[in-house]
């Protein structure tokens, strides 16, 4: 406890200057005018805004980025509940109760319960993430070359099974950004591996596919709703405070909700979509009056917003201790932060204690930020919801291309950024999702120094994955995972 | 043809391809055991599998819709995809010697007119404020480093 209290206030020195606060705040900013665009969600929020972390020492890096992808959490909701359009998947669940509330002339509330939510949401998953964070990377510097290359190979099949679609498809997806993760000389061995040009002699940047595939493809995506234009009266949204009742109603939902967010949101590739959809069944077979459900219930909004925050700090906890992303937008943050030279994962904890634990404390300051932005300014912030989509493409396409020239000065990842954004495209279009290719293409390097450092240990025996009990553990857990996909299919084929 | 079809006989092409490539890979009997080819050669042999998998139960399921990529029917998504893939590929060969201001509002002016279709003044408005912000915001206040290409001689910072 002593120890924990101690990297805290070591996390707050950090956290507390004013360049930081002020990045927290501009990052907070920026992240909520994104999630609330829609169509555009926390991935390509932090995607995009990469560039403006440039120049930037790695601790206020990362604590913007933090901050883009809570302010893009916060912002989500705010076009689900005025447009019943959400900014990205895990606010779908927001459009359920908070647009019909808004349709009763209760936009206000709406939007206040939603940001209350978020921020009580974000609060609770911030203090599971302190208390987690330390033990779980203490318990991860002694994972060998096995136990690593079971946790990966759990960390891609829960992404398998927890993205929608077929499983079939999940594997085709990890094949193929395991495929793009082996491109280049081999670290071992010097070998050159699937260098067709000279510009792949290093490998491919996964932050430049991480570019096209969340923000060029999601724009691509746009392409067929250019004329889309939001309406959005002001006047009738009323005060943005919650009533007694609404105190009342919301304080169950935000103390299931929010556990139930952060440990789906430690699952890798699970996310705030599982999240919102499970905590919104909770609330709804918790309720009295289940009916009310769906026509503005005030327990349908606040229980997955909560979840849907709570998920975001849950998200953290594999990035930070184990190098592991949990979600889409964890995976753009740890590519954002090797370019700056940090490795997230247990030694973090160990040699940088001032960046782990600036950030985690940045979180919590950038919390109460949020909510000061998200209630005074929730008014005007909606007003951009009347920007029409044919004006803000282009700038997040502007963006994501300045973005890519950034990150090694080459021409050829324009090239890769083009080619990435289309393949993402097409994928899409045959329902391969993307999240495990992504895992794939930042573990793959990993997976496979870990794979081969085991055989070579065990001179070439599987049996070493098996022979200790906690690689054992995570191959368990990777069955099992693969079983209970199979068992929600009911089949391994979805169209 | 359907989608799980579709998708079956990509993984199938993809995952050949990456096997023929593997086969390639030079191996040098160093201290590595194990070897370069190793990992691939199992890589593609999940994505294999997973392709014959899909196509099999394809054609063993009872209802097959067709899949249909939209090239006619959304032919204006499709040319403004490949409009924008192509400007972005020359964007990032001329950002050198025209420099950024000029490439960007380049790139800009095509992109918007490409989706705000029409609205010329508009346009030009955001796509010249869009590169003067951003090379202010990053060649001057950030300090990073931005090619000034042919206004390399008129540019005062």
């Amino acid at each position: 406890m002593d120890t924990v209290f101690h990297n805290l206030m070591l996390g707050f020195d950090v956290a507390l200057t004013p360049v930081n606060i002020m990045w927290v705040f501009i990052g907070g900013l920026l992240g909520t005018v994104i999630g609330m665009l829609p169509g555009l969600g926390p991935a390509t929020g932090v995607a995009v805004l990469i560039p403006v972390t440039y120049g930037m020492n790695p601790t206020t890096a990362l604590i913007t980025m933090c901050a883009v992808y809570y302010g893009a959490m916060f912002g989500g909701s705010r076009a689900s509940i005025m447009i019943n359009t959400p900014g990205d998947a895990s606010a779908i669940v927001t459009c359920f109760d908070g647009y019909p509330m808004a349709k009763k002339g209760k936009a206000g509330e709406a939007l206040a319960i939603s940001a209350w939510a978020s921020f009580v949401g974000g609060m609770a998953g911030m203090v599971f993430l302190i208390f987690l964070t330390a033990p779980v990377a203490a318990m991860a510097l002694k994972f060998g070359p096995a136990e690593k290359f079971s946790l990966m190979l759990f960390a891609l099949t829960a992404t398998i099974t927890l993205s929608e679609g077929s499983i079939l498809k999940g594997f085709i997806a990890m094949g193929l950004g395991l495929m793009m993760a082996t491109i280049g000389l081999d670290g071992q061995s010097g070998a050159s591996r699937f260098v067709f040009v000279e510009d792949l002699q290093d490998g491919i940047d996964f932050l430049v596919i991480m570019i096209g595939f969340y923000a060029v493809t999601e724009v691509f995506k746009n392409f067929s709703d250019i004329d889309q234009q939001y309406s959005v009266d002001a006047k009738s949204i009323g005060s943005v405070s919650m009533s007694k009742e609404a105190w009342r109603r919301s304080f169950m939902p935000w103390l299931r909700g929010s556990p139930l967010g952060f440990l789906v949101g430690v699952l890798p590739g699970a996310g705030g979509t599982i999240a919102t959809f499970l905590s919104y069944a909770v609330e709804k077979s918790a309720s009295k009056k289940p009916e009310e459900f769906g026509h503005g219930a005030v327990e349908g909004l606040a229980g997955p917003e909560s979840a849907n925050n709570a998920c975001s700090c849950g998200a953290l906890v594999p990035l930070l201790t184990l190098g592991i992303p949990g979600s889409g937008t964890a995976a753009v943050m740890l590519g954002a932060l090797m370019m700056l030279g940090v490795r997230p994962g247990p030694v973090l904890f160990e040699q940088h204690p001032e960046v782990a634990w600036g950030v985690i404390a940045s979180m919590l300051v950038g919390n109460i930020v949020l909510l000061a932005i998200n209630l005074p300014l929730a008014i005007p912030l909606v007003q951009l919801l009347k920007i029409p989509q044919r004006i803000m493409l282009p700038l997040v396409l502007g963006m994501g291309f300045m973005g890519t020239y950034f990150l090694n000065y080459s021409s050829f990842d324009f090239i890769l950024v083009s080619v990435s954004a289309l393949g993402g495209y097409m994928l899409g279009k045959l329902s391969i999702p993307i999240p495990p290719l992504v895992l794939a293409l930042i573990l793959g390097g990993m997976t496979e120094q870990s794979y081969r450092n085991a055989l070579q240990i065990s001179n070439g025996s599987i049996s070493i994955f098996y022979e200790k009990p906690i690689s054992l553990a995570f191959l368990i857990m990777a069955v099992i995972s693969l079983v209970y996909a199979l068992k929600r299919h009911g089949k391994i084929v979805k169209v | 043809m359907t989608k799980n079809m579709q998708s079956g006989i990509f993984a199938v092409i993809i995952g050949l391809a990456y096997l023929a490539g593997t086969f390639k890979i030079p191996v040098f009997e160093t201290g590595d055991s194990i070897g370069p080819r190793s990992f691939p050669f199992l890589i593609a042999a999940i994505v294999l599998i997973s392709g014959v998998a899909l196509i099999i139960n394809d054609l063993r399921a009872k209802e097959r819709k067709p899949f249909s990529w939209g090239f006619v029917a959304h032919s204006a998504v499709w040319l403004r995809i490949a409009a924008t893939i192509f400007f972005g590929i020359a964007f990032g060969l001329v950002l050198d010697t025209l420099g950024y201001l000029i490439a960007m509002f380049l790139f800009m002016i095509i992109i918007t007119e490409l989706i705000n279709v029409g609205r010329h003044k508009q346009n030009l408005i955001i796509s010249l404020a869009f590169a003067l912000i951003s090379f202010l915001s990053f060649a001057v206040l950030l300090k990073l480093s931005l090619p000034r290409g042919l206004l390399g001689g008129i540019l005062p910072f």
